[in-house]
């Protein structure tokens, strides 16, 4: 048994189903996406080899940069307003004495929604007659504001949402690090006079450098991706304002039948979050392990 | 075009005249003249699963509903060995998301809700469509659709038309008798009407623009009315450009409607439902719609207090517009396509047939006339206890001078999508509409040359 344990051939083939879905499922896809985006494809005629001719229309057509550039928001946004409040948020409930469990899981719940209902959710608290995002502004005299047709906030009403969304999620994450850093330390800081202001940024945030820098890369992955949130919501519109890649590859290919032009959009989508989470791993890398 | 409206209108109108060919009856296994039996189900028969992808989704859509189930429950209850299997979509992500994606995998449904025009041109080329000829003529059907044109390709017939439609103004009839008008008949009247709904607090054009589809309708006619019945078919064949200067003005008059702002602000976000609900709740006083809408206003529930109170009234000419100015947007373009695959495949096919048997038939017509107030695709005799409403429909297009097709059934897909955006900008007044037109334009002769 041991002998046979020792085999690497045997781990081999154990692996071997699993490496085959993952081959069938993911793989073949990817492949096929690079294969046809090279190809003037209407979806239900055969492909016709057309070189890099979709990649040049890509970088010519201004509705695909401003997709880009939304999902560049998507990313900022992440960053930039949700992660420190993700860490707010963290810190104040491993705080809290009474009630965690209750706080955990409040917060956490907007996750384990399905996004069409917090697209229609949402929907009904941007409602311009009646929401209760209007209703309230207007006890402070504030206009009808049209959230979700007005091209000027309709992009940040989506990224709203989408935070709303997934704050929860990653707090949860951060959550873990902080009440896994060991109760002595934090003690000795209080006996040494530290202020809690002084223990989270010195001692606490710190600790969960690792925490943080996967929580931003899973960020902007998912900003990467982003597709159902603005589906639900506005399709992109108005007029394609707040078009991400995905829903612009979506539209180019189900709704004009260019298939050929959808899939090197795919491509693009895919080298550009390789790059740009690669960059970021890049970045970071000097993180040491850290070890209590 | 004209012709089949005009055809329409004998059908509808001009009962006293037998048009209907001795058809087969209702589902039954009817003989031919020539004796044949037109659909048999024989014991050897293995079962099979028939799926069946509709689109009748929604209170709106709950009498349609009605009637392919009683349809489907008619031919199984013909055919032991078949099970329809139903699978409800939406209509807009049917059309534009899911079908497609599903033709282009070559894993379509059996039987799915399909649109005339460039949808089956695209689909029929692609060898994706069952062709249905020679089966319409084995069921003794081929001469009983009143126009198929739609669905006809080079001569070959690839889909079935479940109704006929129009498009007009439907109105609040309490909000004309408060602002003292009557149903306009010119545009200056039209115009009117709007200026005095407006300064009595309600909105004069009820509109929900999320989907470009909707505005896109009032456009159609407008277009329709300003470069004439013959110019939407006329882009697609070069006749007709966007930058006519009399396409252009059909665009100017739904900017107008915007700067003068007729239509309900943040439109741009609004479900397709939201524009009938408008004129319910006595918000709008009118609103731009297809026939098929009627069935919400003659609906108890679905109309509440608005129940015989709502109205229709066919858009009028426009000034200086070519041609017929009273000629409307009408056809017949939806209805279901079968799969290329159930060709090979005698059990599904012969429940296909029943399928067609048990839904285009005389009776489920008039049911749809009565119950879904759609406008019968086929040719039937008998008219009577047509609802007041409908009856408005039928006296408008009695007056027509001819019919014009919808622009998303002639355009193709990139110039439905570029013009589809350029309307929306519109209405977010956000465009140059020139600009716009030439860039449509500009589209159009690039897909006009791909051929």
């Amino acid at each position: 048994m041991n002998k046979t344990f020792k085999n690497p051939l045997v781990y081999i083939l154990f692996l071997l189903p699993t490496i085959l879905f993952y081959f069938i499922f993911m793989g073949v896809p990817v492949f096929q996406a690079f294969y046809y985006g090279f190809t003037d494809w209407d979806g239900l005629n055969p492909p016709v080899f057309n070189g890099i001719e979709n990649f040049k229309e890509a970088f010519g057509d201004s509705d695909f940069w401003l997709s880009v550039l939304n999902n560049v928001y998507f990313i900022l946004f992440s960053v930039v307003v949700q992660l420190p409040i993700i860490l707010v948020l963290a810190l104040l409930i491993s705080n809290v004495k009474r009630l965690k469990g209750f706080y955990k899981t409040a917060v956490f719940v907007p996750s384990i929604l399905s996004t069409a209902v917090i697209g229609i959710l949402w929907g009904f608290i941007y409602e311009p007659d009646s929401g209760l995002l209007n209703q309230f502004l207007a006890i402070f005299g504030i206009e009808k504001i049209y959230w979700l047709s007005d091209k000027s906030t309709a992009m940040i009403s989506i990224l709203i949402t989408n935070a709303w969304q997934w704050t929860g999620f990653y707090v949860v994450l951060m959550l873990a690090a902080i009440l896994g850093i060991p109760k002595d330390l934090l003690e000795q800081a209080e006996i040494d006079g530290a202020t809690n202001w002084q223990k989270s940024t010195k001692i606490i945030i710190p600790l969960i450098r690792p925490i943080i820098i996967v929580v931003m890369l899973l960020s902007i992955a998912g900003a990467m991706k982003a597709l159902d949130i603005v589906w639900v919501m506005t399709e992109g519109g108005p007029f394609g304002t707040t078009d991400v890649m995905a829903t612009y590859m979506i539209k180019e290919a189900f709704r004009e039948y260019q298939y050929g032009y959808g899939n090197a959009i795919s491509v693009l989508i895919f080298i550009f979050t390789l790059v740009i989470t690669g960059l970021f791993q890049w970045i970071t890398k000097n993180n040491e392990r850290i070890e209590y | 075009m004209k012709k089949i409206l005009l055809s329409l209108m004998m059908v509808l109108f001009l009962s006293s005249i037998v048009l209907a060919a001795c058809g087969t009856e209702n589902g039954t296994e009817e003989g031919n003249e020539d004796g044949t039996e037109v659909v048999k189900e024989t014991d050897e028969m293995e079962p099979v699963t028939i799926t069946l992808r509709h689109t009748q989704i929604g209170e709106g859509k709950e009498n349609r509903l009605n009637l392919l189930e009683d349809a489907v429950a008619d031919a199984e209850s013909k055919m032991k060995n078949a099970t329809y299997e139903f699978e409800a979509v939406d209509g807009e992500v049917n059309r534009f998301d899911k079908l497609p994606a599903e033709m282009a995998a070559g894993n379509q449904p059996d039987i799915f809700d399909l649109f005339g025009g460039a949808d089956t041109i695209r689909y029929a080329k692609a060898e994706r469509l069952l062709p249905l000829s020679e089966i319409l003529d084995e069921l003794g059907l081929t001469d009983q659709f009143i126009e198929l044109g739609e669905f006809t390709i080079d001569g070959e017939i690839y889909g079935l038309p479940i109704g006929g439609f129009t498009e007009g103004y439907f109105y609040s009839k309490p909000i004309f008798e408060e602002l003292g008008v009557e149903p306009p008949t010119t545009w200056a009247e039209l115009e009117d009407i709007a200026v005095k709904a407006k300064e009595a607090g309600y909105v004069p054009f009820a509109m929900a623009a999320k989907g470009a589809w909707v505005p896109m309708m009032t456009m159609n006619t407008l277009v329709g009315h300003s470069a004439g019945p013959d110019s939407i078919q006329g882009l697609v064949e070069g006749t007709t450009k966007w930058t006519d200067p009399e396409v252009v003005a059909a665009f100017e008059y739904l900017e107008g409607f915007v700067e003068k702002e007729y239509l309900k602000q943040g439109s741009l976000g609004l479900d397709y439902g939201e524009q009938r609900n408008q004129l319910i709740t006595g918000e709008a006083a009118m609103m731009f719609d297809g026939s098929w809408t009627s069935s919400v206003f003659t609906d108890p529930e679905q109309a509440g207090d608005m129940l015989g109170d709502v109205g229709y009234f066919a858009m009028p000419g426009v000034p200086n517009g070519v041609g017929d100015q009273s000629a409307v947007n009408a056809g017949f373009s939806n209805g279901y396509g079968f799969s290329s695959t159930i060709a090979d495949d005698e059990g599904k096919l012969a429940a296909v047939k029943q399928f067609i048997q048990s839904l285009y038939n005389d009776e489920m017509q008039k049911r749809g006339l009565i119950e879904d107030k759609l406008l019968p695709s086929m040719k039937i005799e008998d008219l009577s206890g047509v609802d007041p409403l409908m009856s408005e429909i039928i006296d408008v297009m009695n007056l027509a001078g001819g019919a014009f097709p919808t622009i998303d059934g002639v355009v193709q897909a990139e110039v439905n999508t570029v013009l589809g955006e350029g309307i929306q900008r519109i209405l977010g007044n956000d465009v140059d509409v020139k600009e716009m037109l030439e860039e449509v334009q500009e589209v159009q002769e690039k897909v006009n040359q791909e051929g």
